[in-house]
């Protein structure tokens, strides 16, 4: 091929390679600097150092794209040239027949050889470079333009502005009167009374919601602190069930029962029954029927297993040994021991577990009944702060034990949260935490709280009133749809 | 095959110019029509030379044929020439040894250049006798068929005014003729020139300076002259653009013509230009050539409708339109 047509050849080349990238920045340029520009103005959800590599990213492709577009063969150069210079056709059949010989063939690449000679590649100038440039200054403009534009998006709005309403102080001071007259035991009571008090100063004198943020979370905190500093139960209950002893985990179920759920003492006297048969030997089918003797050794070797167990999960609780549920626990332990001891005979010794369970469910009752009301009452001044203020509640405390249960003794879960059929109480019903008007009362307490309530009025009704079997059969059905919608509400 | 040498090329011009030179002994102006027959002749292509009488076309054909040194024989065409006229027909003679026989009697055409004048006074007839010897150069008489020597050229006149009882040539003769060219007056300088050489002397004074043989070398060179698939794109798309039936057909195509030229105007075209080239000393035919050929080739192939002629459009009007939109 000749030398000329290939300096004309690399001359169309670079052309190309100007006219891709100029391209290339432009859009590139156009794209990023809108980018940028919408990026700055925080109306686009990514920050400017994406807009500009976005706009670096479409420029490179363009580029790319545009390079391939403007690929031109040697057949295109042979007739632009022939058509800006006038050469007539000479180059464009030099072209043609370049792989052909013949004297006239010679004569012809001579020719056009000659009249390419005579045009400097300087006279070949690029088509249309103004708007390349046109176009590429736009793509600066716009990028130049887009980092000129203030960056909104690191600029950080300025607090909303927070007074607290009338109805929030009178919503507070309420909460403050009603873990003032509750029964939850002083320590912290005082505690949480002192921060609803401080939080009502703090939230005076806010004036933004971060502000006020800072008070409640802080209040928030010290408050649920209390709450389940106050009860000592779901620790004791977590390392009983944590043994994985059918006594200690039997123990945990009947504390579940009492606990985390209304002191349901039907429902309690039902699991209380359950955890006495476990001490009561069951023969497996087919196996002889082991003598009196034989009897109190198993009974014995379970109680010591049970005693054993039970001591090793209130050590793992780490709850102080002054503590009054700790202390019923190894009571009712140090009771087991006795009879283990003394056992006479394989009846004696059932009987005396028996009365040594009453005795402790006795004694349980009343430390278990005050751990319930501490905890319910700082539930209750979480809940309701959080619908006074647009804060988040945390996270209520509860032993999650349903990983370990599967060898559980009892058919009840100890996490089973939801009343069982028959259960009379006072005190919320667990679970259910919308608040609602109590009529007896007229204030706004859990829908549980009130339902139980209720329950004790139907039941007292039923018992006293003049209905037929057929009316309480259905008055008390009905009531055992309310339980169980607690129960669905509460997502079981 | 024979070989192209750098000698005969400039053999090439130097001879056309020589004719170019001679013709012009005799021609006073009409350049281009100069040009375009010694393109038609070393094409092997006839010429229908058009103009009013005085013009010169005879003077032309005659001082061509003085200039080419070739047997050239003049038919003049009227109502009542008959057909044997022109090819030659069979005669009863008697031998030397006066038994009869039947000899054939060769007519004017039986020439290398003939002088065709005023063919469109002949009747369809004669004119019909001349389509076989100008496209395949022989004449069949009964059951012979005599061949023409070569080179043979047919150029034919004819006046586009006095129409009374004159035959148009068919489109099927038409088609046989090349270039058909337009002899106009002379200018005023022109006319002044041939008054004053007519003065001197009638005859034409023009010399051989070209045979036979060199006309088919040169046509044979010219053959080899390279075209590029562009320009010949360029010479076919344009023939058949002249196509109004064809769907994409220029729009002055559409509007003007009636029908257009044959195949063998492309081949025309293509064949004309490659001499056109080497006349113009390029070894390469070029656009130009192909536009510039285009109007003698085009305008007694296609046939413009009444809108054009309402529109007062020439057939040449129209060929620069149809070539404007091909571009």
């Amino acid at each position: 091929m000749s030398k000329l047509f290939l300096k004309f050849k690399q001359k169309v080349k670079k052309a190309r390679i100007l006219k891709s990238v100029l391209t290339g920045l432009a859009s590139g340029g156009l794209t990023g600097g809108i980018a940028l520009l919408l990026s700055r103005l925080a109306l686009l959800p990514f920050p400017p150092i994406i807009a500009l590599a976005i706009g670096f990213g479409v420029g490179l492709v363009t580029a790319i794209l545009f390079f391939l577009f403007l690929r031109t063969s040697d057949k295109q150069l042979a007739e632009s040239l022939d058509e800006r210079f006038v050469l007539q056709e000479k180059v464009q059949t030099m072209i043609a027949y370049e792989t052909e010989q013949g004297e006239l063939l010679d004569l012809q690449r001579q020719s056009a050889e000659d009249a390419l000679s005579k045009i400097s590649t300087k006279k070949f100038k690029i088509k249309r470079l103004w708007i390349y440039l046109t176009a590429f200054c736009i793509g600066v403009t716009a990028v130049v333009g887009g980092l000129l534009v203030p960056n909104k998006r690191n600029q950080t709005p300025p607090p909303k502005p927070f007074a607290i309403t009338q109805m929030q102080i009178a919503g507070i001071e309420e909460l403050i009167r009603y873990v003032d007259g509750s029964t939850m035991e002083e320590t912290y009571r005082t505690q949480i009374s002192d921060s609803l008090s401080g939080l009502l100063a703090d939230l005076k004198l806010a004036t933004t919601e971060p502000e006020m943020q800072v008070a409640l979370t802080e209040a928030m905190a010290n408050i649920s602190t209390c709450t389940y500093d106050s009860s000592s139960s779901a620790e004791i209950l977590t390392a009983l069930w944590a043994s994985e002893d059918t006594y200690a985990k039997g123990f945990a179920t009947l504390l579940n029962t009492s606990t985390w759920k209304e002191p349901n003492w039907g429902d309690f006297a039902e699991k209380l029954t359950e955890y006495k048969q476990l001490f009561r030997y069951q023969p497996a089918e087919g196996e002889p029927t082991p003598d009196a003797t034989e009897l109190v050794e198993i009974l014995t070797q379970k109680l010591d297993f049970s005693v054993l167990k039970i001591n090793v999960a209130l050590q793992q609780s780490r709850i102080a040994q002054t503590d009054s549920l700790y202390i019923t626990v190894a009571q009712f332990v140090t009771q087991q021991q006795e009879i283990a001891k003394n056992a006479a005979s394989y009846e004696a010794a059932l009987a005396s577990i028996d009365k040594a369970l009453d005795d402790a469910s006795q004694t349980t009752y009343g430390v278990i009944s005050q751990l319930k009301i501490n905890t319910n009452v700082g539930e209750y001044t979480m809940t309701k702060l959080a619908t006074l203020f647009p804060v988040p509640l945390p996270p209520f405390e509860r032993p999650d034990l349903t990983e370990q249960n599967n060898q559980g003794a009892g058919e009840d879960r100890p996490n089973d949260k939801g009343p069982s059929d028959g259960g009379i109480g006072e005190g919320a019903t667990f679970g259910s935490k919308d608040l609602v008007l109590d009529p007896l009362t007229g204030n706004y307490v859990e829908y549980g709280t009130l339902i139980n309530k209720y329950y004790a009025v139907m039941n007292d009704r039923l018992n006293n009133g003049n209905y037929s079997d057929e009316q309480k059969e259905l008055i008390k059905k009905y009531f055992s749809l309310l339980y169980s919608g607690i129960e669905k509400e509460d997502g079981k | 095959m024979e070989e192209i040498t750098m000698e005969k090329v400039s053999i090439f011009s130097e001879k056309i110019s020589k004719v170019q030179m001679e013709l012009a002994k005799d021609v006073v102006g009409q350049k281009d029509i100069i040009h375009n027959v010694i393109i038609a002749i070393i094409a092997g292509g006839n010429v229908l030379l058009e103009g009013v009488p005085g013009v010169g076309k005879t003077r032309l054909v005659r001082a061509l044929g003085k200039t080419m040194s070739l047997p050239f024989s003049r038919i003049q065409f009227t109502p009542d020439l008959m057909p044997s006229d022109v090819t030659g027909t069979n005669v009863i003679e008697k031998d030397e040894n006066g038994k009869l026989e039947t000899k054939f009697r060769p007519g004017p055409i039986f020439s290398n250049l003939v002088l065709a004048d005023e063919i469109n006074r002949a009747t369809p007839k004669t004119q019909s006798a001349m389509l076989e010897v100008m496209q395949e150069h022989k004449v069949t008489i009964g059951k012979s068929t005599y061949k023409i020597k070569e080179p043979f050229f047919v150029l034919a006149t004819q006046n586009p005014i006095e129409q009374d009882g004159t035959y148009p040539l068919p489109e099927a003769q038409m088609d046989r003729f090349l270039f058909k060219l337009i002899v106009d007056y002379p200018t005023n300088q022109e006319l002044m020139d041939i008054v004053k050489m007519t003065q001197i002397t009638m005859a034409e004074t023009a010399e051989a300076v070209i045979n036979g043989t060199e006309i088919l070398e040169m046509r044979t060179l010219a053959s080899k002259v390279p075209v590029c698939d562009e320009v010949m794109m360029f010479a076919v798309n344009l023939v058949s653009n002249t196509h109004p039936a064809l769907e994409n057909c220029p729009a002055s195509t559409k509007k003007y013509v009636k029908y257009g030229a044959s195949p063998r105007a492309a081949q025309g075209l293509i064949t004309a230009a490659k001499i056109r080239a080497l006349m113009d000393g390029r070894y390469n035919v070029a656009y130009e050539d192909i536009e510039a050929l285009a109007f003698p080739i085009l305008r007694h192939r296609i046939k413009i409708n009444y809108a054009a002629v309402n529109e007062k459009l020439s057939v040449d009007d129209v060929i620069a339109k149809i070539i404007k939109e091909t571009k």
